[in-house]
């Protein structure tokens, strides 16, 4: 695998994964609405956007490493018209820009409900469109193995479940005050219980995408080493690394959270186990990443 | 309407000399590893048993390949800088000084035309040899082949003579980004439908 490549697994999945955490806070912040003034749901809203400070950063710094001339990434909109890797950077200068607003507010600690609002939703709007954004870069028609609707799936699928897999762990690693608020406590219960199911789901999924994503290898049909033969020979590893690491994964996660749903006091290294866990997933998604850039095959030379 | 140059390509003449690749090399001082023109060696068949006679039913065609100046150009429409541009005459290209490197038209170009220069770190890619023509010379691998299998011209006055490009293996459906090129294939070319056709020298190119 070509540089280019690498760092991209890692820009996708950085971003994603920021995306993802983003939406599910939003979720919970607007289903929580009567206690958003609370002191622990800011400290926890303050947490949650210096980890999606940090993943976008990274993000970024992968983006950037992965061109050859950083010097001229100034003129990376200059296509807005027709390029979708245009419209990428600007839609992800304006999510970094919303989440730049948000941090700064939650540091100078200004609550303002109507202001938190429209910078969420904001922040929801060009998060989903920054996701389809950086899906539409790869369904290119000259590349058949990529120009399938199975792609923005994948690419949404992936920022869900690492996302919603990441908040669990943002709650459980908070301090006692949030888990003890009363309302907010249900309301978590409720959501780590979605998460917790939705997940599971989520990652069979995921897998049968990747799947299908190899399959639609053999769509050259005349070059011998397009064949899914060749692709499986190649990468059924790497696929079963996804698969093994993605499933006890998942199962571990559900295991260490469910103690903690409901029993906030519940004892034990539930933060450590559950960061172990989400690192299972994570690499299983970036197996699937990587077997994603190695299905790309261009209908011509 | 504006004049719109294109290629012309005689494969069924084609030696596979190369004559073309080094002209272009040697014009425009190309690093080694990038050749804006290739020559794609095709190769496939198998030998058949008859009775008790071996029958030889493989074959091999060359390709001469460079940028097809498409008419929809996939690569100006991806790239972000708008490094690469189309001008009047159909010809495509590249700005060096715009190009910041992300190789997204290397990616989506189903001909190999963008070929990255590791040392300057950006695309680079056939220019048509528009200087010559503004000298009224032709492109320097047109010159060279002394087979003369390769042509360049007004791309409707060549179709008009040649007909449209076909779809011949290694290409691309032509409807993809409507190549502004035209081509002669080989007797051979029907038979790449066999399991065993394939881009001899693919390392090269």
């Amino acid at each position: 695998m070509r540089k280019v490549e690498w760092s991209l697994v890692f820009f996708t999945l950085f971003a994603q994964v920021a995306i993802g955490l983003f939406l599910i806070l939003v979720v919970y912040q607007f289903f929580q609405q009567e206690g958003a003034n609370s002191t622990a749901l800011a400290d926890f809203r303050s947490m949650s956007f210096l980890i999606i400070d940090l993943l976008l950063v990274t993000a970024v710094l992968a983006a950037t490493y992965h061109l050859d001339r950083p010097i001229n990434a100034y003129l990376a909109m200059a296509n807005l018209k027709k390029s979708w890797l245009s419209r990428e950077m600007l839609l992800g200068l304006l999510f970094g820009c919303i989440l730049s607003i948000l941090s700064l507010l939650s540091w100078l600690e200004i609550y303002s409900p109507l202001i938190l609002s429209i910078l969420l939703i904001a922040g929801s709007v060009v998060g989903i469109a920054l996701l389809y954004a950086i899906s539409r870069i790869y369904m290119l028609r000259t590349v058949p193995t990529w120009n399938s609707i199975i792609v923005p799936f994948s690419f949404f699928g992936t920022s869900i479940l690492l996302g919603s897999l990441l908040f669990g762990i943002t709650v459980v690693i908070q301090p006692p005050s949030l888990h003890s608020s009363g309302d907010l406590s249900t309301m978590l219960d409720q959501l780590l219980d979605g998460i917790s199911t939705g997940s599971v789901t989520l990652m069979f999924i995921q897998i049968l995408l990747s799947y299908l994503i190899l399959k639609r290898h053999r769509v050259q049909t005349l070059a011998i080493d397009s064949s899914f033969d060749y692709t499986w020979t190649r990468y059924r590893l790497l696929f079963l690394l996804r698969l093994g690491s993605g499933l006890i994964g998942i199962t571990l996660y559900i295991n260490f959270l469910y103690p903690f749903i409901g029993n906030y006091q519940a004892e034990g290294p539930w933060g450590l186990l559950l960061i172990v866990s989400f690192l299972m997933v994570f690499l299983s998604e970036t197996c699937g990443r990587i077997l994603f850039y190695a299905s790309y095959k261009i209908a011509g030379i | 309407m504006a004049k719109r140059y294109g290629f012309h390509v005689n494969s069924g003449s084609c030696t596979g000399c190369k004559a073309c690749q080094i002209a272009c090399k040697d014009k425009n001082q190309l690093p080694v590893g990038i050749l804006w023109r290739r020559v794609v060696e095709v190769s496939g068949g198998q030998w058949v048993k008859r009775g008790e006679a071996w029958i030889d039913q493989t074959f091999t065609y060359y390709l001469s390949v460079a940028c097809m100046h498409c008419e929809r150009p996939i690569c100006v429409g991806v790239c972000p800088t708008r490094a690469l541009t189309q001008r009047e005459d159909g010809i495509v290209l590249i700005d060096a000084d715009r190009c910041m490197g992300c190789h997204y038209c290397e990616w989506a170009c189903p001909y190999g035309a963008l070929q990255f220069d590791k040392q300057a770190g950006v695309m680079t890619k056939c220019d048509f040899c528009y200087d010559y023509l503004e000298q009224g010379k032709p492109p320097a691998c047109v010159s060279a082949c002394q087979m003369r299998v390769l042509e360049f011209g007004e791309i409707h006055d060549l179709r008009k003579k040649y007909g449209s490009v076909i779809h011949i293996y290694p290409f691309p459906d032509t409807s993809l980004t409507e190549p502004s090129s035209t081509l002669i294939p080989h007797k051979d070319s029907h038979q790449t439908k066999s399991d065993t056709t394939q881009i001899g020298n693919r390392e090269e190119i």
